[in-house]
């Protein structure tokens, strides 16, 4: 009797192990949609994070031309170099970099190149600018990997004052407020 | 039961395809906001610097000098306000005739840099238009401009081949027949982007006030842009504009 169960037992074992592949070989079939799924989430994650990293970047950008861009705005009219330059030095942006000034309406706009552009002022020959920084957006930084550059314009009136024959003579012209922002 | 215990590998795997699932889904939903985050904060920004530019460019055109004579601005030696000169047009006939075109041309020298980009109209409301309207909410419009894209498509039998764009420019409201149900109407049906709008007061000559008319006429000045859209020329609401292209 007792022979015969060990028989039985032994039939059976021999019959449930067939394609049998150890302890893990056992769930391999199961790994493979494991390993997948694990795969394309991963990857799916960290694509996620970082659009949602460059996105940030740019509306950050975006929201600093709008802030330092509606500040030079003002009410829309540049009375005098030294309106601008107040209005200009009550600025606190730090990131990210920027240029910004008045351009004559009809020019066209190069952003790499945009000191040359300014206006000057009649009298003191300064420029209309205002910047954070002293460093300039070259064509070459531009082709960078990283760099993230958002380019804004507004019409602006500026009034010019000036003698003309010994008589003051003051003309506003409409000219064009340029924020260029850019990161590095 | 004992044909269950025997099936732990069918278990396994079934669990397997369960977290499969449970992934998908979370794949799913990393996908959608990665295509949705940001979305309406872009359009809330193209939005704005709509806005803004509208804003900045009816300051500039209403604030602007310009030369009574044909001499440019800087050396002329007649110059005054574009607005001033609006006034004075508009007193003697109720109508903007004699400095119509310095005003589409500083106009279109305001909105330049944004051509490519939108489309869009300038316009002159007047209320109370003569002293039988007198509280009527009656409305002419001595100026309306409109500047947009003209698309030409050549298609074949299944696609789109080739898009060209054309910017066209037209006057609109000719012989007084448009209303500002038509007006709104278009906007509707183009999608407003952007507007701004100034209110102007227009004197009147002393001969219009003695026969009765009012010192003023209140008005406003109006720009609308919106992101060019296909439309053909005979599109109804285009066509209640009553407009005349300016070749």
């Amino acid at each position: 009797m007792h022979f015969c169960f060990n028989k039985r037992s032994f039939r059976n074992t021999k019959l449930n192990s067939k394609g049998y592949l150890g302890p893990i070989g056992d769930d391999l079939p199961s790994l493979i949609p494991l390993v997948f799924a694990l795969v394309i989430f991963f990857s799916s994650f960290y694509s996620t994070v970082e659009a949602y990293n460059s996105k940030t970047v740019d509306f950050e950008n975006d929201i600093s031309v709008v802030q330092v861009s509606a500040s030079l705005r003002g009410t829309g009219y540049v009375s005098s170099l030294k309106d601008f330059e107040k209005t200009c030095n009550a600025l606190n942006v730090r990131q990210p970099l920027f240029s910004s000034g008045l351009i004559p309406l009809d020019e066209e706009i190069n952003i790499f190149d945009l000191d040359s552009q300014y206006i000057l002022d009649e009298k003191t020959s300064k420029p209309f600018k205002c910047s954070n920084t002293d460093k300039v957006l070259t064509q070459e930084k531009a082709l960078g990997a990283n760099i993230k550059i958002v380019s804004k314009t507004y019409p602006l009136v500026l009034e010019k004052n000036f003698t003309e024959n010994g008589k003051e003579k003051t003309v506003v012209v409409p000219v064009k407020l340029v924020v260029a922002a850019w990161r590095e | 039961m004992e044909r269950i215990k025997k099936q732990k590998g069918q278990a396994a795997i079934t669990d397997a395809l369960f977290f499969l699932v449970i992934v998908m889904s979370l794949v799913s939903f990393l996908f959608f906001f990665n295509s949705q985050y940001g979305r309406s904060v872009g359009e809330y920004a193209s939005s704005k610097y709509a806005s803004d530019y509208a804003t900045s460019a009816l300051k500039t055109v209403l604030y602007s000098s310009f030369s009574r004579n044909s001499d440019p601005v800087e050396s002329s030696e007649e110059i005054d306000f574009l607005v001033a000169g609006l006034k004075e047009d508009y007193a003697y006939d109720k109508e903007i005739k004699y400095f119509k075109e310095d005003l589409t041309t500083s106009v279109k020298n305001v909105m330049n840099p944004v051509r490519n980009t939108f489309d869009y109209l300038f316009f002159i409301r007047i209320t109370d238009v003569s002293p039988k309207d007198y509280g009527q909410g009656v409305y002419t419009f001595p100026y309306f401009y409109i500047s947009r894209k003209h698309f030409d498509t050549e298609r074949d039998e299944f696609f789109v081949g080739k898009v060209d764009s054309e910017e066209r420019e037209y006057y609109c409201n000719a012989n007084n027949q448009m209303s500002q149900a038509d007006i709104d109407s278009f906007i509707s049906f183009v999608g407003i982007q952007g507007q701004a709008v100034s209110s102007i007061s227009f004197p009147l000559s002393k001969k219009l006030k003695d026969s009765g008319e009012k010192s003023f006429h209140e008005g406003t000045v109006q720009i609308i842009l919106w992101n060019p859209k296909y439309f053909e020329e005979d599109n109804s609401l285009f066509a209640n504009l009553h407009c005349t292209q300016i070749t």
